[in-house]
């Protein structure tokens, strides 16, 4: 497969990291074809947030992000791990999730709610199995997230369960290259869900999609995986919406768009909100702003800030600042915390939202 | 030849259930900074081509949860592993049945302290028991010829630097770089293809009393008002404490 490349460093120009990076995109995959990739592994490996651009761009089709990148940083792993990483890394081995916090609280969400949700353990069948994800369980701001779409799922009627045995889905550790620990942890949860009847499996987590969709099908895993986004925009005219007064912007999220394809089910439901002035990044749909959090960029800050002044995240919620919009709009879970970080540090007057939670605006 | 002894101890993230005369822990893992001390013995491997052995004790819960552990710090660059049942039993009665097989090391790692009790009581009794010199809270290890050069903490934030003949044990607090990581993969490999020896000390039983002590409630005040106002009360409070 990388014998294709012609070197045209369209990926290089592409990258939002290319002008600090020790080797750039295209080096990397002149390094692993001769496969005298050691020298390569220095700090700058661990910059990618496998935002996909390289990828999406190349002419000849290498897999970049999914092959040679995790390759490489497979053997960097090796070598030495930066310790904030080990640190998630380990407790993902241990707990299932990179904060560090035990199974029993993943579901503590739950009991915020005003009413009971079904566990499909006690259960056993159910139309839609919600997975919400690691961040979408733990952290505080991301549960709002959680919670708001298990309310949209009330207000349509769906019949849904969570799973109490969820264990992180495991698809920033394929992107590290911790490949033996993301099929640990996909055979858990393919043995797991298998023993429940569900008709599709529905996920707040651009990540969660993608590796459900993409990568649980080599381990014989086949199920529908639908994003929040998709079926709250396949289920739209069940809504009615009030007149919402909001100037909005959308990012497009990398797992959702570039890698999977969907730029339009966001906007759709944006769109179906009256009263809503819709209003485009410079970079939109396919050229998207990786917001840094994918690929274990999120646990990274430290190492990717001894070289990088301005972190990706500063620099997309300074595009969306520029549109004048009051509300920028994203349906990946890590761009909540990384877009809200960007946020406090810059000092702009910008909300940061889930398309469940401008969905739930509208509907008070 | 270094030894380093690991410990199994409650996992606290998973909580513990503690009633009147017992504390049961729903799972166990390494005492953290015993970790610590297999990466330091790796490191002086590195450096100056010792053979490790790490010695894993653990009592009848934690015996096999201790496995991961020890294949662990086989995977991080340990040559031999070993594992002894501890009973519920006194740190002295540890320290006199483990001296017999420790007598063979150069040097002696382990943790400063465990987590479990706090005491910190094992490595200078084990040092007790051999004869040779301890030291606690170390943060670095040299090797110049037969002597030891050690870094220790001291109060207020001074470093000591000791130098002693060996053999001798040391309390690690921390080692001179973080424990590496260890993929997953690699982890698997070593499990496969390396075993953990069982070593039978018979270890006497003895009845520990364990009183459980309900600690006072904690007292809580909400200072409001004004920033100087805060301010006020706050220096009032802390004038209070110091004298």
């Amino acid at each position: 497969m990388v014998v294709q490349c012609i070197q045209c460093g369209v990926c290089s120009g592409s990258c939002p990291y290319g002008e600090v990076l020790d080797f750039t995109p295209r080096k990397l995959v002149m390094l692993f074809r001769l496969n005298e990739f050691e020298e390569a592994i220095t700090d700058t490996i661990w910059f990618c947030s496998s935002c996909y651009l390289c990828t999406f761009r190349c002419p000849s089709g290498i897999k970049i992000t999914d092959e040679v990148l995790p390759r490489i940083r497979e053997k960097a792993l090796i070598k030495e791990t930066p310790e904030e990483l080990a640190r998630a890394l380990t407790n993902i081995m241990r707990y299932g999730n990179p904060f560090g916090l035990p199974l029993r609280k993943r579901m503590e969400w739950a009991n915020e709610l005003d009413f009971r949700i079904d566990f499909i353990e006690d259960v056993k069948e159910t139309d839609v199995l919600f997975i919400p994800g690691c961040y979408g369980s733990y952290h505080s701001r991301c549960r709002e997230v959680t919670k708001t779409v298990v309310k949209l799922f009330k207000i349509l009627g769906v019949e849904f369960a969570v799973m109490k045995n969820e264990r992180c889905i495991g698809d920033h550790c394929r992107l590290l290259g911790e490949f033996g620990l993301f099929e640990d942890l996909a055979l858990k949860n393919i043995k797991h869900m298998s023993k429940f009847k569900f008709n599709r499996i529905v996920t707040i987590d651009a990540h969660v999609f993608n590796a459900l969709k993409n990568e649980y099908p080599k381990f014989g895993f086949y199920t529908e995986v639908l994003h929040h986004s998709q079926f709250f925009a396949d289920n739209i005219d069940k809504f009615e919406f009030s007149e919402l007064d909001y100037t909005v912007t959308y990012h497009d999220p990398c797992y959702l768009g570039r890698r999977n394809g969907d730029f339009d089910s966001c906007r759709i439901i944006i769109n179906s909100i009256p009263g809503i002035k819709f209003v485009e990044m410079k970079r939109n749909r396919e050229n998207s702003l990786c917001c840094g959090g994918g690929g274990g960029g999120i646990w990274l800050d430290s190492i990717i800030r001894t070289r990088v002044k301005e972190r990706l995240a500063e620099r997309r919620v300074k595009e969306a600042y520029e549109t004048n919009a009051d509300v920028l709009v994203t349906a990946c879970i890590l761009d909540i915390p990384m877009f809200e970080d960007a946020v406090k540090v810059l000092g702009l007057d910008l909300r940061v939202m889930d398309i469940s939670e401008l969905m739930m605006e509208a509907l008070k | 030849m270094i030894g380093v002894i690991v410990r199994a101890v409650p996992d606290l993230v998973e909580g513990l259930e503690i009633s009147e005369r017992e504390v049961l822990p729903y799972r166990y893992m390494a005492n953290e900074m015993d970790e610590y001390a297999v990466e330091q013995a790796v490191i002086l491997k590195e450096r100056y081509g010792f053979d490790v052995d790490v010695i894993g004790l653990a009592n009848e819960e934690a015996y096999s949860e201790i496995d991961d552990a020890l294949f662990t710090a086989i995977a991080r660059g340990v040559d031999r592993a070993y594992k002894i049942m501890i009973p519920k039993t006194t740190s002295y009665k540890i320290a006199r049945a483990l001296s017999d097989i420790l007598k063979k090391y150069d040097l002696i790692l382990t943790g400063t302290i465990a987590i479990d009790e706090y005491y910190g009581l094992l490595s200078s009794l084990i040092a007790h028991e051999l004869k040779i010199p301890y030291i606690g809270s170390v943060i670095g290890v040299e090797i110049d010829g037969e002597d030891l050069i050690v870094k220790k903490e001291l109060e207020g934030g001074l470093i000591g630097v000791l130098r002693l003949k060996k053999p001798a044990v040391l309390g690690i607090i921390t080692s001179e770089r973080p424990p590496r990581y260890i993929p997953f993969s690699r982890l698997r490999e070593v499990m496969k293809s390396h075993e953990i020896k069982e070593i039978d000390l018979s270890i006497e039983e003895e009845e520990l009393d364990v009183t459980f002590k309900e600690p006072p409630e904690p007292k809580v005040e909400f200072i409001e008002g004004t920033a100087d106002e805060i301010a006020e009360k706050l220096a009032k409070i802390l004038r209070e404490m110091i004298t």
